[in-house]
């Protein structure tokens, strides 16, 4: 039975393998033509996912219709400027994470400036941050060799796997656990309103199921060992099951994607195609259903439309209009605060006075935004600009890592930050977001020679 | 480059005087910043929850009743009407050869004066409306050179004039009694009311005078003006929800003890990036070389 599964399974490959050498060849013939025709397909598909999709269903709540053609024309412009100025190289971790940015952040907020009549100023002030990043990861990079630590691999792995047993334990103690429930996607908001946790758990549940759990993924996709990666997947789910955390759940999907797809070499065009092919069928789907009745594209509308795409395009505008209002924040929300000894003006959060901001009672919720959202709440456009220069120093750090061989793990890897970005603060997503460890285990895991060494658990 | 534990250790150890400066450094800055944060966030708070008095005119209705009587300066206008039907009845009779059942002189006259006492009171009452006397007010306001007030609107936002000032759009007459009126002005400011009111009364006189040849008296009865509710300052309450006044001042000891604390954490991190780019580019360049 095994055998002629395997004897079908490479006459498969036999067959598809001269195709999938034409496309490449393909590809590698045509690209700048490509990423110029996918670029400009991308930007296409995104405008007609708001007009035919977004903002017909969530206008009541922000994704209003409201075109301007002087703002199409210029946002059009300042995509194109964006798109042309990016590098378009294969293989290189920086520049894929900077298109993804782009395509997952910037796009869709160009998308919505210029269809509901978003702030001018705030959206020039983001295109001079993201073009002023660009401008740096186009320099050379400095000569440098990569840092590792040496000797504590084993430590760590050991110290890891008692982590997940504890995060894992630790919800279902507090909160018990509640199955295939979880997968209903309206009880879990009832399930994370009534879960208690320990004090300090919510950093390890972070590092847990955003860093821990899904590098271990990609560490044993690398080194090919099947089962290992499909107990971790199944932890994963687990954990999505006792805390309710969609990114929990959905965080594996694009690592395994991403991973898979560059070892095509092809990854930045088949990422654009890819994204302008989904929201093509969010599209369909969605008009379909509104003919139909059904349910299916109302909830993937809802989910990658609205809930990935702009939802956090709108909530970096209503940050920009709340705190161009309201005093800003200058950090005295988080640690550096605390160290300087800064008064925080507010009696909520920053995510939850911004939902008072727009009509919600204060508290009854969060409205979160991205990076450059939140930056701007912090110090104007001024925070923008310094941490748009921080992210990028971060990430172009990682170009001393990116060996043929790791570029895969590295970009699978910080490609989750990326998207992590668009809904979350730099620094939040530094320390408790995990970005920090997983610089640790890039300095502790991509090294050939820390295994084993003088200060390690030896392993023979 | 390759550390191990030891060796980190190794370099923290070896620059301790780093960081103990930034714990110094640090921890001296925050005694700064936290009494500037303190008291600006102070200030802030009262700034922005402070209902400031609004910006906009105080507008609302005013309304103003006139008792009128009027005079007919010349009577012309009514006995011309009086001598036209007369002519027709003359006319009437003349053809069909009734003259006895003409009416006497003189209750024909008397009836034709009654007519046209009518016919002046009904005139008084369409010189109340009459359109030149709106004319008259309007080309009086623009001449004035008077504006649309500032508005706000229901979210609080100021909301400039629009423009010069439309009479008929804020203006309006009615006849309360047989001979009252009232005019009723809207969303003006008083004082601009009062003018308009003015030159509407002035003109009544005037059209009065030229168009019916009668003389208006006109005493004012009562006079009211009723303001606007004044829209509330959205954005003070919005700032009471959810801005909190600062408590109390930062404690010196606790705010210098969190920032060496929070300094030894950064310094070591910075001591150790230092240190690894540093060997790093150092490495590279041997490499090449």
């Amino acid at each position: 039975m095994i055998a002629s599964i395997k004897s079908r399974w490479l006459q498969l490959r036999c067959a598809v393998t001269p195709l999938l050498t034409g496309l490449d060849r393909f590809a590698s013939v045509h690209e700048t033509a490509l990423f110029w025709g996918l670029g400009i397909l991308y930007k296409f598909v995104l405008d007609a996912l708001y007009v035919w999709a977004a903002s017909p269903q969530y206008a009541y709540a922000g994704l209003v219709y409201a075109p301007s053609f002087f703002k199409y024309v210029v946002a059009s412009l300042m995509y194109l400027a964006l798109f042309a100025y990016l590098p378009k190289r294969e293989h290189d971790t920086v520049t894929f994470l900077f298109h993804l940015q782009f395509v997952y952040s910037v796009a869709p907020m160009l998308a919505f400036y210029s269809f509901s009549d978003g702030s001018s100023r705030y959206m020039a002030a983001v295109f001079l941050c993201v073009l002023l990043q660009i401008f740096l990861i186009r320099r050379p990079a400095q000569n440098s060799l990569p840092v590792h630590i040496k000797g504590i691999r084993n430590y760590i792995t050991v110290a890891f796997g008692v982590l997940v047993i504890f995060v894992l334990l630790v919800p279902v103690l507090y909160n018990g656990f509640n199955g295939l429930a979880a997968f209903d996607f309206s009880y879990i908001y009832q399930m994370r309103a009534n879960a208690t946790y320990p004090p300090g758990f919510g950093y390890l549940l972070n590092w847990t199921g955003k860093v821990v759990l899904p590098f271990a993924c990609l560490m044993f996709l690398y080194q090919k060992k099947y089962r290992w990666l499909l107990a971790a997947v199944v932890l994963q789910l687990l954990l999505y099951m006792e805390t309710g955390q969609k990114i929990i759940l959905f965080i594996l999907v694009p690592i395994l994607v991403i991973y898979l797809l560059s070892k095509t070499g092809h990854l930045l065009k088949l990422m654009y195609l890819g994204l302008a092919l989904l929201f093509l069928g969010v599209i369909l789907a969605y008009r379909l259903d509104k003919a139909g009745q059904h349910s299916l594209g109302i909830m993937l509308n809802s989910l990658i439309a609205i809930r990935a795409i702009f939802h956090p395009a709108d909530n970096k505008f209503t940050y920009y209009e709340c705190f161009s209002q309201y005093p800003k924040l200058y950090f005295s929300d988080g640690q550096i605060g605390r160290m300087l000894g800064l008064t925080y003006p507010y009696q909520g959060s920053v995510g939850q006075v911004v939902y008072a901001f727009t009509g919600g009672t204060f508290k009854g919720s969060n409205t979160n935004t991205g990076y450059l959202g939140e930056s701007y709440a912090q110090m104007g456009f001024l925070g923008m600009l310094l941490m748009s220069l921080l992210l990028v120093l971060l990430l172009r750090s990682l170009r001393t890592y990116d060996t043929r061989e790791h570029t895969g793990l590295l970009t699978a890897l910080f490609a989750i930050y990326i998207i992590i970005l668009n809904d979350g603060a730099l620094l939040t997503t530094l320390f408790t977001g995990g970005m920090l460890l997983a610089y640790l285990l890039v300095f502790i895991y991509f090294s050939k020679h820390s295994e084993g060494a003088d200060n390690g658990i030896q392993c023979q | 480059m390759e550390y191990s534990v030891n060796d980190l250790i190794r370099i923290l150890l070896k620059k301790w005087y780093v960081i103990l400066l930034a714990m110094c450094l640090l921890g001296g800055l925050s005694t700064i910043t936290a009494r500037r944060s303190y008291a600006r966030a102070v200030a802030q708070y009262e700034q922005y929850t402070a209902e400031t008095p609004s910006a906009v005119p105080e507008t609302g209705t005013s309304i103003a009743s006139y008792q009128y009587d009027f005079t007919v300066t010349d009577l012309s206008r009514y006995t011309a009407q009086a001598k036209t039907k007369d002519a027709f009845l003359q006319q009437y009779f003349a053809e069909y050869e009734a003259e006895d059942a003409a009416p006497s002189e003189r209750s024909g006259a008397y009836a034709a004066a009654e007519q046209a006492y009518k016919e002046a009171v009904s005139d008084c009452k369409e010189l109340l409306m009459n359109d030149a006397v709106m004319e008259k007010t309007q080309a009086e306001a623009t001449q004035r050179q008077l504006q649309e007030p500032d508005t706000v609107d229901e979210d609080g936002v100021l909301q400039k004039s629009t423009g010069a000032l439309c009479v008929a759009d804020h203006l309006s007459v009615s006849q309360t009694s047989s001979n009252t009126f009232q005019l009723k002005m809207t969303a003006l400011e008083d004082s601009v009311a009062q003018v308009l009111f003015s030159s509407y009364l002035r003109n009544l006189q005037e059209v009065g005078g030229s168009t019916y040849s009668m003389e208006l008296t006109l005493t004012e009865l009562s006079r009211e003006f009723t303001p606007d509710p004044v829209p509330p300052d959205l954005s003070a309450q919005f700032s009471q929800t959810v801005m909190q006044k600062p408590q109390q001042a930062p404690i010196l000891v606790k705010t210098v003890g969190t920032a060496m604390a929070f300094a030894f954490v950064l310094a070591c991190f910075l001591v150790l990036l230092y240190t690894f780019v540093k060997d790093s580019r150092t490495a590279a360049r041997k490499n090449r070389v």
